[in-house]
């Protein structure tokens, strides 16, 4: 039997902002898709382009990066720079001929339960619109 | 003089957990006080938390209250929890009590009411909640419903469920789901007495409840208060942030907001300050979201009154419409919408149809309710404050911060509170911090795990789990360490039993439990480091909607941080011995007042004065509204400042230049010819501001007869005045303009104070002031009331049509267009006043070659505007008073306390313990290009000459990881996250999905 599609998502969420989302979703029981295995990072302008490059190439369906809003960095502006950086990356991935699409950067306050549930389920299905990530060594065997 | 004192042994009552006491109170403890936080409520955060973002810059910024990192990393962020050592919080608890204990110690004695669930116990699980029958309206999210068993918020603090005993009906449904039997409906209300060396009062406001604004259409479904709208808005709120009409959930496309709606009238005859800049936000918020919705605002006064303020409301609203008047009247046709009524300002009646009427809401004062019981005055419902201060009050031992003394916004609320915590500082004393030995972290490790289990239903495989780490060489345990008492020792045991090093924890959100269980495994001798939290229970258990994603994700979440501790191994730098000296530069009033307030714990101060003699611009100012005389003040400090042995006041001395880091500050002064040297652990700029100089003819200027504000109250302290038949007063002289866009916060205030001096002197002369909007915000409005009494006439203007000044036949003529007679009038004027506004006169500072940058008003830039208001961008470096943007004299003084508190924090550490929330520098790598620099936001990188590579300043460093990510030879790099950890947890994560299915 054809099973469906499942999506991997690797997660790299801002300790201060998206982090704190998650717990909030959670503990009000507002739930979303089982795609998104979260990192907690400090910032959202620590997450290095490697490491989405990493995770696609290891067969990451999809990569969120949420981080705080605009103002609203503990680090000051760790999140413009996550904004230039992804920008960037963006036209990087064009030009390895990997879908920028698949790499998603959200602000998502810590207020935001409701705005975390929703990112995580409207990515879920995007992606599993897209199909498997054919960098995915799922796909390759 | 300095007495000696250990940490926590000095006691503060902080009354009230909203944003002040909160504040106040991390400031306190971040002191070395043990502080007790008392709410009346059930959770804290009062009516900050019902607000997502809050002005001036559109934020939470509820992480910024405290910038220490370690080791409770998420407890800073107040959305999630709020703990330290030497911080107790006592909700639902009322004071009702109060005695005068020897040595002016107070005994304050509460009664907590019981929350029926023993906190300890409550694994938020939510199931009580769940099967309680009892619905009332719910006060947080306001146009909903709660049940009995409920939290104020999610994520709550103190973290826990309560039950609201005056609505449940007993049925005892929640007992007999609860998992923990934590619930108790027997429980007693609990009596607390505390014995306190200081108290604060942060009891803040009740929102004024607008029910008797029937004229306005309170009981209309569409008609809304402003609190209300927030929620609305909130994504946590009850439309989930989508705006809807309460009566058909429609999307209004009109909206009106009318602002004094309960302020500024027989009831409450002042001004609730804050509105005005919260209104506008709204506007704000709700324009960008649904940029097609029109906006209206009506209003009296617009009263954006602060440094960034004007711009804020004026500027950067260009959609809305401004009418400035209070409607008459709000109606409701048959399809809810409301009809408002108002007169305009020539006269003109109009009617006018929009979907959602929004009435913004003020503050009314609680504290008539307790202010006897420690032998306060009120003031319209506020705790009375001493002339001279803002915090003050009759009991010197007793300071009142934010709204408890007047209706107040966050930032000076903020700003009030850590000023509070610098009062009480030099009033006890402080201890010295205990010294941390730094630590390193061998590798080659021993991993286990341990899972707290939420119950037998949360899904998880037990034997499956253990099986797959067993396979990988790592123990696991299922222990609930959460669990009172002996969970704890559970987990100690199993890492001695099993001679761990590292350990994962899988468990609730890491509020609280992170730090306890950090705090546990270093007295194991382990760095906090050893143990990874890993946030399971909320984001997994709670939140996935795919129970049988559950143990796959344990597996996979639980592995990738086991690898990532496998991977982990540091040295620890040694740690920085600070100077044991503040520089203060200018010595104007808040230079003054900061040196003091050091030199009363004992911290050595060098001040520093460009002119001849100390007290700047406070000596050229006259009595203030409030009766407040500044200059024999100022002569006792400065008597004061030049006796003290701890502080060295150097005039006619400039800074040249500033070299390395806090703690490590050197500064190059000139003093003449000389040269001097002083090394400094924090700098603090107090360098003041300067009086606008009109252009020659502006308003008049050089007219003869024409005088500024200043110059104008000096004159009439001197009686010089006292022949004048009238006087013209015009506003906003070099103030809220293209060149300065701000408002100078003092002169409408001044201008008050000038009128009431001068009717009072003589009843017959005639005032006239002419202004914008006048700024007398707070309880500075009963002033402008009494001017009016008194008969001083106001004639509005708008910036683009100004008055005119000019001499004619040797009597001034001020020509006005006056809106109401809509012509333009002629008035003469023995004398035509100037309230010149407030300028920067911020010089360029050198620190390590490069210049320290100001605000775009030329004024020092505070790194957050609402909760580090005093706090510069490098670290260890602090301004106060008019050199950071225009202020009362009081004001500065605050702001100068509030300082000296942050700055004690590292002034009183012996030694700056090196960190692991760190970022360093492979200096073999490192290619100098000096891209990190620009990266960090916190001035905590350097170029090192000597090593040719940059190198970080550890004690500043908050270890964010923006370097780590935008170096571009992987010179930098983060110790909480090195990128071969990140690519193994990555390599984790997915190859492991393959394995759980
Ligand atoms: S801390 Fe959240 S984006 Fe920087």
């Amino acid at each position: 039997m054809e099973k469906e599609f499942d999506p991997k998502i690797v997660g790299f969420f801002c300790n201060w902002c998206t982090a704190a989302a998650a717990d909030l979703a959670g503990t009000s029981r507002i739930q979303y898709p089982a795609n998104v295995r979260p990192i907690r990072v400090m910032c959202s302008g620590s997450v290095d382009a490697s490491y989405v490059i990493k995770a696609l190439l290891e067969g990451a369906d999809g990569v969120l990066i949420g981080g705080c809003h605009p103002n609203d960095c503990h680090y000051v502006n760790g999140n413009y720079k996550a904004r230039r950086r992804v920008a960037l990356l963006k036209s990087i991935l064009t030009t390895l001929d990997l879908d920028p699409d698949r790499v998603w950067l959200r602000w998502i306050s810590a207020a935001e339960g409701v705005r975390f549930a929703k990112v995580v389920r409207q990515m879920t299905e995007e992606i599993k619109e897209k199909g498997p990530n054919p960098m995915g060594k799922s796909t390759q065997t | 003089m300095a007495k000696k004192v250990k940490e926590f042994e000095r006691h503060v009552v902080v009354l009230g957990g909203g944003a002040a006491g909160i504040a106040a109170a991390l400031a306190l403890n971040d002191l070395g006080f043990k502080v007790s936080l008392i709410e009346k409520q059930s959770h804290l955060l009062g009516t900050i938390g019902q607000l997502d973002k809050q002005f001036p810059n559109d934020a939470c910024g509820f992480c910024q209250l405290r910038s220490r990192v370690e080791p409770g990393v998420s407890e800073l962020c107040l959305r999630r929890d709020l703990g330290a050592e030497g911080l107790d919080i006592y909700n639902l608890s009322t004071l009702w009590n109060v005695e005068k204990l020897k040595g002016e110690r107070l005994k304050l004695y509460f009664n907590q009411e019981p929350a029926y669930i023993k906190p300890r116990l409550c694994v938020r699980c939510r199931k009580c909640e769940d099967v309680c029958p009892v619905e009332v309206p719910d006060e947080f999210n306001l146009l909903g419903k709660r049940k009995a068993a409920y939290t104020r918020y999610p994520m709550a603090i103190p973290p826990t469920w309560v039950i609201d005993g005056e609505n449940c009906t007993r049925c005892g449904e929640c007992v007999k789901v609860c998992p923990t039997d934590c619930i108790d409906l027997e429980m007693q209300p609990r009596e607390i007495s505390l014995e306190a060396d200081a108290v604060v009062i942060a009891t803040g406001f009740s929102l004024i409840d607008p029910a008797y604004l029937t004229e306005l259409g309170v009981r209309f479904p569409n008609v809304v208060t402003s609190l209300e709208l927030e929620r609305i808005l909130s994504d946590m709120g009850p439309t989930q942030g989508e705006l809807k009409r309460p009566s058909d959930g429609s999307e209004p496309k009109k909206v009106a907001f009318v602002f004094c709606a309960g302020s500024r009238d027989r009831l409450h005859p002042y001004c609730s300050t804050a509105c005005c800049m919260y209104g506008a936000k709204e506007a704000r918020m709700l324009g960008d979201k649904y940029p097609d919705t029109e906006l209206t605002i009506f209003y009296m006064d617009r009263r954006g009154y602060g440094k960034p303020y004007y711009s804020y409301m004026e500027e950067t609203l260009p959609d809305v419409r401004w009418i400035p008047c209070r409607p008459a009247k709000v109606e409701e046709d048959q399809d809810n919408n409301l009809i408002v009524h108002y007169e305009s300002e020539d006269g003109k009646f109009h009617k006018e149809e929009f979907d959602l009427v929004t009435l913004v809401v003020g503050q009314e004062g609680r504290a008539d309710d307790f202010a006897n019981l420690f032998e306060l005055e009120t003031n319209e419902g506020f705790v009375k404050i001493e002339v001279g201060s803002e915090i003050g009050t009759a009991n010197p031992k007793v300071f009142a911060i934010g709204s408890a003394g007047g209706p107040k916004d966050l930032p000076d609320s903020i700003t009030e509170a850590q000023a509070a915590a610098g009062r009480i500082a030099s009033l006890l004393g402080i201890p010295k911090t205990r010294n941390t030995p730094p630590k390193s972290v061998e590798p080659f490790p021993k991993v286990g795990v341990v899972f707290d289990p939420v119950g037998d239903d949360d899904g998880l495989d037990k034997d499956a789990i253990k099986t797959f780490f067993a396979e990988k060489g790592i123990t696991t345990a299922f222990i609930n360490y959460t669990e009172t008492g002996k969970g704890l020792s559970e987990l100690e045991n199993f890492i001695k039993e099993k001679e761990l090093d590292r350990l994962v924890v899988a468990g609730p959100a890491p509020n609280k439990a992170e730090r306890l269980l950090k705090e546990r495994v270093q007295e194991l001798g382990w760095h906090p480091a050893q143990l990874e939290y890993l946030d399971f229970r909320e984001p997994v258990l709670w939140g996935y909607e795919d129970a049988s994603k559950f143990n796959e994700a344990a597996l996979t979440l639980a592995l990738a941080h086991a690898e990532k501790l496998r991977l982990l191994s540091f040295d620890s730098a040694e740690p920085v011995q600070p100077f044991g000296r503040a520089l203060i530069v200018g010595a104007g009033a808040a230079g003054l007042w900061a040196a003091r307030q050091f030199a009363d714990v004992g911290v050595s101060v060098t001040l520093i004065e460009k002119t001849e003699q100390p007290g700047g611009q406070a000596r050229k100012l006259s009595r203030t509204l409030e009766g407040f005389e500044p200059a024999p003040f100022l002569e006792n400090l400065i008597k004061k400042v030049k006796k003290s042995k701890k502080i060295e006041l150097l005039t006619n001395t400039t800074l040249d230049r500033i070299e390395g880091e806090l703690g490590k500050f050197t500064a190059h002064l000139k003093r003449g010819e000389k040269e001097l040297i002083r090394g400094a652990a924090i700098i603090l700029f107090a360098t003041g501001a300067q009086e606008y100089e009109p252009k020659k003819d502006e308003f008049g200027w050089g007219l003869e007869g024409v005088i500024s504000e200043r110059d104008f109250a000096g004159r009439i302290s001197k009686g010089e005045t006292d022949d004048l038949k009238s006087v013209v007063m015009i506003q906003c002289v070099g103030s809220r303009n293209e060149e300065h866009p701000y408002c100078s916060r003092v002169c409408c205030r001044r201008a008050l104070a000038n009128a009431i001096a001068l009717k009072e002197a003589n009843p017959k002369v005639e005032v006239t002031i002419i202004a914008r909007d006048v700024m007398s915000w707070g309880l500075s409005e009963l002033y402008y009331l009494k001017a009016r009494e008194l008969g001083v006439n106001f004639i509005r203007y708008e910036k683009d049509n100004p008055p005119t000044v000019s001499r004619r036949d040797g009597k001034l003529v001020v020509s006005v267009f006056d809106r109401l007679l809509d012509a333009t009038v002629e008035l003469s004027a023995g004398s035509v006043v100037l309230a010149n506004g407030i300028v920067a006169s911020t010089l360029p500072i050198l620190y390590n070659d490069k210049p320290v940058s100001f605000d775009k008003f030329g004024f020092f830039a505070e790194v957050n505007p609402k909760f580090r208001p005093t706090e510069l961008e490098v670290d260890g470096m602090f301004a106060a008073g008019l050199a950071k943007g225009p202020k009362r004299l009081t004001e500065s003084l605050t702001e100068a306390s509030a300082a000296v508190a942050k700055a004690l924090v590292f002034l009183r550490a012996e030694k700056l313990a090196p960190k692991y929330y760190v970022a360093r520098t492979n200096t073999r790598r490192c290619a100098f290009c000096g891209i990190c620099i620009d990266a960090c936001p916190n001035s905590a990188r350097v170029m090192d000459d000597d090593l040719m590579s940059a190198r970080v300043i550890e004690a500043i460093c908050q270890g964010c990881g923006i370097c780590a990510s935008a170096c571009p030879s992987q010179a930098a790099h983060l110790l909480t996250l090195e990128s071969d950890q990140a690519f193994r947890m990555i390599d984790v994560m997915l190859a492991q999905t393959e394995r759980g299915d």
